[in-house]
């Protein structure tokens, strides 16, 4: 396996759910996994914002974040889908087309960079649910949690299918299979696989559609009898953190269901208590519960 | 039959009517509008479909014909690019791929929403979409992190080149919506 990951930060995570962040890097010293900073990184930048304005742009800048963790000299590790949709597509792009590469580096190398797109850019989701999997995780846990839990993928880490590969998008078992390694008890939820309503700018400029369609996801989660919801994504965990509290206000609901990364329920699992459930907007006082041993 | 039967029949523009801009803007990114056989697949497994004005078939139909509409409109803009029809779509296109398109068309010729331009701003000014504020760093301390991470976050120099080379928007035309 190997050794060491260039860690992206991205926005979302070190601005606004800075525990995902020290989550992740207290699971991967625990993993023995080493972290070298991606020094003058910036956004990802956003896929749905971003790449909207002027693709071939958006390229150069993610070509840049690529272009850091190549002079790193090791993978480049998101925990964020946005960044995964638009670091992984990028790189994959640059990999397999030469004349774009070509194109794409003309204007990199005016803000003083190179890329070479030979290297990997991975989730966390992959690290902890395929690399060690279920199974290798149990040696590094110290306790399992007792939660009923809504598990939600998000959307740019499984599509599109034919670049991710990474499990089948309409019924995908990895984060199943990686959370009840956890001690979690998965629920099959009406919307299950449906978007959190965040992406592709809907959020920045039309709140009140993307608030709609958090409304159905939410709903579907509520009625299943979730303890909490876990995800793989700040912007998602963003959504549905402050978004509960906008449904709860402007649509006279009553959700109140914790929301919590991957990384943060490792990190709980493999013993550290402070995972930052008091800095989010919904349940801050909720803490998780240690299941017994069988 | 009687021509009653068709409540909204599509209009075909003429030569000279139509925006080949679009046409040709979709065909150098490999998407084959005449493939689209309007089956609707995308537009049936659109979670934005159910609560906004975007019907993805009708924004393939349009911008194969060239109906320059679609750009001034908002609908395309409620898509959160899920992939959904663009892994569903039985003839292999890319919808996806084909709505940042017409999205790049629309803010080249000014349609960007205001908020949309807010976020180009941050990101030039911060080098973030979403920027620091002094409650996260305040954070970040107790969460044993640096108060500021190693991003462009500290770097106002390369900021302002990365700001100065890309992501310069065309000027407001007629704000979208």
């Amino acid at each position: 396996m190997n050794t060491g990951y260039s860690f992206f930060l991205g926005c979302i995570m070190p601005n606004r759910y800075p525990a995902i962040e020290s989550a992740t890097r207290f699971v991967l010293e625990r993993l023995g996994i080493n972290v070298q900073e991606m020094e003058r990184a910036g956004c990802c930048p956003a896929p749905g914002v971003f790449r909207s304005f002027n693709k071939p742009d958006w390229m150069v800048a993610a070509a840049r974040n690529i272009a850091i963790a190549e002079a790193n000299g090791s993978p480049l590790l998101t925990v964020c889908n946005g960044c995964f949709g638009t670091l992984f597509d990028v790189n994959h792009a640059l990999k397999h087309d030469e004349e774009l590469r070509k194109k794409v580096n003309e204007k990199l190398e005016k803000l003083g960079y190179h890329v070479k797109a030979d290297g990997e850019v991975r989730h966390i989701a992959q690290v902890l649910g395929f690399d060690i999997g279920p199974s290798g995780i149990q040696q590094y846990l110290k306790r399992k949690v007792k939660l009923k839990a809504a598990i939600h993928y998000g959307c740019h880490f499984l599509r599109p299918f034919h670049l991710k590969q990474i499990d089948d998008p309409e019924d995908p078992r990895i984060l199943e299979d990686y959370f009840e390694a956890l001690g979690v008890e998965s629920l099959n939820y009406r919307g299950r696989l449906l978007c959190c309503g965040a992406g592709g700018g809907v959020k920045g400029a039309h709140a009140e559609e993307s608030m709609k369609m958090l409304l159905e996801k939410m709903e579907g989660i509520a009625e299943s009898g979730a303890e909490a919801i876990l995800d793989i994504c700040p912007f998602c965990h963003l959504q549905f953190d402050g978004g509960q509290k906008i449904l709860n206000e402007k649509y006279g609901t009553d959700f109140h269901i914790p929301v919590i990364h991957i990384s943060q329920l490792t990190a709980f699992c493999m013993g550290e208590n402070e995972i930052g459930m008091k800095y989010q907007v919904i349940a801050p006082e909720f803490r998780l519960e240690v299941r017994n041993p069988d | 039959m009687s021509s009653s039967s068709f409540p909204n029949p599509v209009r075909v523009l003429r030569r000279g009517e139509r925006d080949e801009e679009i046409i040709k803007a979709l065909k150098n990114e490999g998407f084959d509008i005449n493939a689209c056989m309007q089956c609707g697949t995308c537009t049936a497994s659109c979670l934005s479909g159910r609560w906004t004005a975007l019907t993805v078939r009708k924004v393939m139909r349009k911008a194969a014909l060239g109906d320059s509409s679609v750009l001034e409109s908002s609908d395309i803009w409620m898509c959160t690019t899920c992939y959904n029809c663009y892994d569903r779509c039985p003839r292999d296109l890319k919808v996806t791929d084909a709505i940042i398109v017409l999205r790049n068309l629309a803010s080249a010729r000014g349609f960007i929403h205001k908020n949309h331009r807010k976020v180009v701003q941050i990101l030039a000014k911060t080098g973030h979409a979403v920027p620091i504020n002094d409650k996260i760093q305040q954070v970040r301390k107790e969460l044993g992190l640096p108060k500021i991470p190693p991003t462009l976050a500290k770097y106002p120099e390369e900021r302002e080149l990365l700001a100065k080379t890309l992501f310069q928007l065309a000027p407001e035309e007629g704000d979208e919506q």
